[in-house]
């Protein structure tokens, strides 16, 4: 009796994987193929492997440009806003001052409040921001900082109190004992963050569209190239979605077996 | 406590002024309207000497009709005068708010492609146009892109006055006995049922693409033409188009046709119905000539067999639409290369650059005396005027600022139409996108 | 003592550059927006929009669209939050035991976290296609034809379409959060309650769901707030049609923001964040009491 269960549990898990894959799978098996055999969106192989959607990706649509951008602002989201946010959110969770509590409601505030693009525009329009990848990466480390705070400050708690004071008896500097004792031993949730952050302004469209012109756009908007109300060339328009997620991948690949570890004292005993 | 609510107090005010510093540093620099026109008439036919620049063009993935023109233009004008002209794509739905934010901050690219049409971007943000090009232009296109200011041209139009009409399959017409042109709305009604009989759908609406409203749009000059003070009392909110018979049995008369739409009306798109209708699966497809071009890519075998033929939804009266509409160069005042977007207007609307653009848009270009590549289909067109039918220049050119027909009110309502929306909300859901539109836009009346 | 070692080691100059960042790019527009909703602020006037008082809000309270979507708006938040919420629950169970190829069965069922709206909605939206789409292709192949169906264009489905593809974007998340609570729970509970001979289902409900109820509050939580945030989703397979029958508030606000109407799009932002406010509000409150009570 136990074993059928375990069969069907197993039979049932094998399925659900497949309902998870086959949309995946679609896309990469028809990024293979034009238009003339794109009649459906199937999910067989085609008929011949061709590359010719992911030329036209990379010279018509800048995959490139976009590659390089995505990378380089991602990057540089993920530095700021795990430096920024770990430390904010290591005064928030041990300090019990009224300030800390308060900061921890605005700052979680920012979770529920949806973004305001025009105003923001407006801002890094006065601060000759716009169209600059410093300003991209400012208002992405911000966008990131409520959830980043969240994960940090419940992880922050589990992390003995202690610690802090015996590194403060040593005589270091504040910031030093904070970086030196706290922040390694906090990794796990440094993992998820820096994941999920990059995930994030990975595929981050909006601001994009507002702040920045296309010479800063990163690869999720290439595919404007190939979609549009009338014209829709979905052959390139698969392609131009493998390439988008490539280096996503790579991180989820990497990154993925950190999520349950820094989420557990994050987000769950919190 | 005190210190408290000092704190708080002191973070407001800073708060405050900052935004006020804000609002001071919007509201300073309005007016800033050049008088000088770029001018560079002399340097449009020999090479420039001055060090290449490269400059940004920013437009959006529409119909595809541009897409080929821009792209040979780009590369012919880099080896003309070295000058790099770099395309920005924006996406279709997004980019007009986006370039109206970015005209308004100073932000914009050097040169926009935008529309031939004024009603949609506020004029002050552009230079004044000249150029060799702009004594051809064609009156009525000269009176759309002047801003009335100051009387200067501030777009320049490129692209056919395409005809509007209904694409249809000749072959299926004739197995159905029916002939162009369909005087009335009950010849229409005719010739729908007759195709119906051989197993063809008679229409296709391609409504995913909100196209249905093209239909109603071209057949209803017969309204505008017998209640000729209507569309001024809409625009000027003095009639609402639920309470005019005239319109409503127009929208009735549109939604009647929906037994005769081929069954996925509801998901097709533009190019599924050019499609379709080559193929012969469907008689008629309401649009412009300007499919002309699109159907010469992928089905130029069919062209013979495809034509263009007004319709209407009148009793009485049909006429040959042309509209004014289609693309247009601008130079935002913020343009950082004025003087090199100019000479490339000026470049790109050289009469023999037009006759070769015009094989990618054929038809008759907003330009006099400008010899353009012609389609079977302007043949046709102007056939049906020569037999006798009048032509107009569709609501936009008897009333140059009846935009509204364009913005998604009209549009998204009748597509609703077609999937349930009784006509009365119908109606009331057009008024409601006219009215946000037009208070947003500070029309009196609104 | 205790109050001047906190303020020794734990200094606020330690907020200041996430707050400074914050305050400017995240406060600052925020407080702003709140003045533009009583302007007529539109991108036709940018540089002179003009005080209007109350009439962005009386006009949105007065369009029957407004309501519409605010009830598509609660019906997609909870048919979403239910099934992300048992599903990812569900799955985690059955992933926390030890299943034969539980770390593949996990990193597939998360993988959708990656993918952006924009490039999830592309892929459903072919998909769902009415003729080349992958799920008619493949009801016809099977010889399902009478259920194949126009997904996103007919009203009576359109709706349910777009939470499945939510479903499928965001279980992962839930389950991998789940997951985490899962592995609180200390092993020997189970393994004193087997001995007292309880059944998996009594354990279950009896250990397991009281002491994972943080987590369920998390969960419960993102999912509200994300389903009442919902926009890409709808935005990219039906942008609100056919007929308003998908219209959410943030596709809603996105089309006045797409006719540049600013001073409307901000009235309707306020009026959707109090809500999205007190629904949390709440939630988390009448939640916290439960893990209390338990």
């Amino acid at each position: 009796m136990n074993k059928v269960k375990k069969y069907l549990i197993e039979g049932i898990m094998a399925l659900v994987s497949l309902l998870f894959l086959v949309p995946l799978w679609m896309v990469l098996i028809n990024s293979f193929k034009t238009m003339p055999e794109l009649s459906e969106f199937g999910v067989w192989f085609p008929k011949e492997f061709l590359f010719s959607n992911y030329l036209r990706v990379f010279t018509e649509g800048h995959a490139l440009r976009g590659l390089f951008n995505g990378i380089y602002i991602s990057t540089a989201i993920v530095v700021i806003s795990v430096l920024v946010s770990s430390m904010a959110a290591f005064y928030i969770s041990r300090s019990t001052t009224q300030l800390s509590k308060f900061m921890y409601v605005v700052f979680i505030a920012g979770i529920i409040v949806p973004s305001a693009v025009i105003p923001t525009y407006m801002i890094l329009y006065f601060t000759h921001l716009t169209n600059t990848y410093l300003g991209l990466i400012l208002t992405g480390s911000t966008t990131a900082l409520p959830f980043s705070i969240f994960l940090y400050v419940g992880y922050v708690k589990s992390v003995p109190r202690a610690l802090d004071e015996a590194a403060l008896i040593d005589g270091a500097p504040r910031w030093k004992m904070f970086f030196q004792i706290i922040f390694p031993l906090i990794k796990p949730a440094t993992a998820t963050i820096a994941m999920f952050n990059f995930l994030g302004s990975w595929n981050a469209v909006e601001s994009m569209l507002y702040f920045a012109g296309p010479d800063k756009w990163t690869m999720p908007m290439t595919v404007y190239a190939f979609y549009g109300q009338v014209y829709n060339e979905w052959d390139v328009i698969f392609a131009d979605i493998i390439i988008t997620l490539l280096p996503l991948f790579i991180v989820y690949l990497v990154g993925q077996k950190y999520i349950i570890s820094g989420m557990t004292a994050g987000a769950v005993k919190a | 406590m005190i210190r408290k609510t000092s704190r708080i107090a002191i973070s407001l005010m800073l708060l405050l002024s900052l935004i006020g510093s804000v609002v001071a540093c919007g509201s300073n620099d309005s007016s800033s309207t050049t008088t000088t026109a770029v001018s560079t008439v002399s340097t449009a036919t020999e090479p420039v000497k001055k060090a290449p620049v490269t400059f940004t063009l920013a437009t959006f993935n529409g119909w595809g009709t541009n897409d080929p023109i821009l792209k040979t233009a780009i590369k012919e004008y880099k080896e003309f005068s070295g000058n790099t002209v770099e395309l920005q794509l924006f996406p279709d739905d997004q980019f007009l708010n986006v370039i109206r934010t970015k005209l308004a901050s100073g932000d914009a690219t050097d040169l926009v492609d935008i529309a031939a049409d004024q009603t949609t971007i506020p004029t002050t943000y552009y230079e004044p146009l000249d150029g060799p090009w702009a004594a051809s232009l064609n009156p009525l296109m000269a009176a759309k892109v002047t801003r009335a200011s100051d009387k200067k041209i501030t777009t320049a139009p490129y692209s056919a006055m395409s005809y509007l009409g209904a694409i249809y399959n000749k072959e299926v017409f004739a197995k159905a006995g029916v002939k162009p042109v369909l005087k009335t709305y009950n010849d229409l009604i005719a010739a729908c049922e007759a195709i119906k009989k051989i197993g063809v759908a008679p229409i296709q609406i391609a409504n995913k693409d909100q196209a249905g409203h093209l239909w109603q749009y071209i057949g209803s000059s017969y309204l505008f033409k017998n209640e000729s003070d209507l569309a001024a009392n809409i625009m000027s909110n003095k009639v609402k188009p639920q309470d005019d018979a005239g319109m409503v049995e127009l929208f009735e008369r549109t939604l009647s046709l929906k037994k005769y739409l081929k069954s996925d009306y509801a998901s097709a798109t533009g190019m599924d119905a050019l499609k379709q209708v080559a193929t012969g699966e469907v008689a008629m497809f309401a649009n412009g000539s300007w499919c002309y071009g699109i159907l010469q890519k992928d089905f130029s075998d069919k062209l013979p067999n495809i034509g263009i033929m007004p319709i209407t939804l009148g009793d009485d009266s049909i006429s040959v639409t042309q509209t004014l509409g289609g693309c247009g160069f601008s130079i935002p005042t913020t343009s950082k290369h004025k003087v090199e977007a100019a000479e490339f207007i000026n470049w790109f609307l050289q009469p023999e650059k037009i006759k070769e653009w015009s094989q990618w848009s054929p038809g008759t270009w907003p330009y006099n005396g400008v010899d353009t590549e012609k389609s079977p289909w302007d043949d046709e067109m102007s056939g049906y005027v020569d037999q006798g039918l009048t032509t107009d220049l569709g609501l936009e050119g008897q009333f140059p600022n009846f935009d509204f027909v364009k913005n998604d009110g009209y549009a998204l309502s009748i597509q609703s139409m077609f999937v349930g929306k009784p006509v009365k909300d119908t109606l009331e859901a057009w008024y409601k996108g006219m009215s946000d539109v037009n208070k947003s836009k500070r029309t009196t009346g609104w | 003592m205790k109050k001047d070692l906190n303020s020794r080691i734990y200094t606020p100059i330690f907020i200041m550059p996430a707050l400074v960042l914050y305050f400017i790019f995240f406060i600052i527009p925020n407080v702003g927006g709140l003045f533009v909703g009583f302007t007529d602020w539109t991108t036709l006037y940018f540089k002179s929009p003009r005080f209007i008082g109350l009439d962005n809000f009386i006009s949105m309270f007065s369009d029957p669209i407004f309501f519409k979507s605010i009830f598509n708006t609660f019906y997609y938040t909870i048919v979403t939050t239910i099934l992300k919420v048992s599903l990812g629950l569900i799955f985690a169970v059955i992933l926390n035991n030890k299943v034969k190829l539980t770390n593949l069965y996990r990193a597939i069922i998360f993988a959708p976290i990656m993918m952006s709206t924009v490039v999830t909605g592309l892929i459903f939206s072919a998909i769902y296609h009415p003729e080349k789409g992958l799920l008619n292709v493949f009801l016809g192949k099977i010889g399902l034809e009478v259920l194949q169906q126009q997904w996103l264009l007919d009203s009576k489905f359109a709706m349910n379409s777009i939470c499945a593809m939510d479903v499928w974007m965001g279980t992962g998340m839930l389950m991998a959060i789940f997951l985490a609570g899962l592995q609180t729970v200390p092993k020997d509970f189970y393994e004193s309650a087997t001995i007292d001979g309880a059944s998996s289902r009594q354990m279950f409900f009896k250990i397991t769901i009281p002491l994972i109820v943080p987590s369920i509050t998390v969960n419960t939580s993102l999912g509200l707030i994300s389903g009442l945030k919902v926009f890409g989703q709808v935005f990219v397979l039906t942008n609100g049609g056919p007929n308003d029958a998908t219209q959410v508030v943030g596709t809603f606000l996105f089309k006045y923001f797409g006719q540049g109407m600013l001073g409307y799009t901000s009235a309707v932002g306020i009026v959707f964040t109090i809500f999205i406010s007190l629904v949390s509000y709440f939630q988390i409150g009448t939640m916290r009491k439960k893990e209390v009570e338990m």
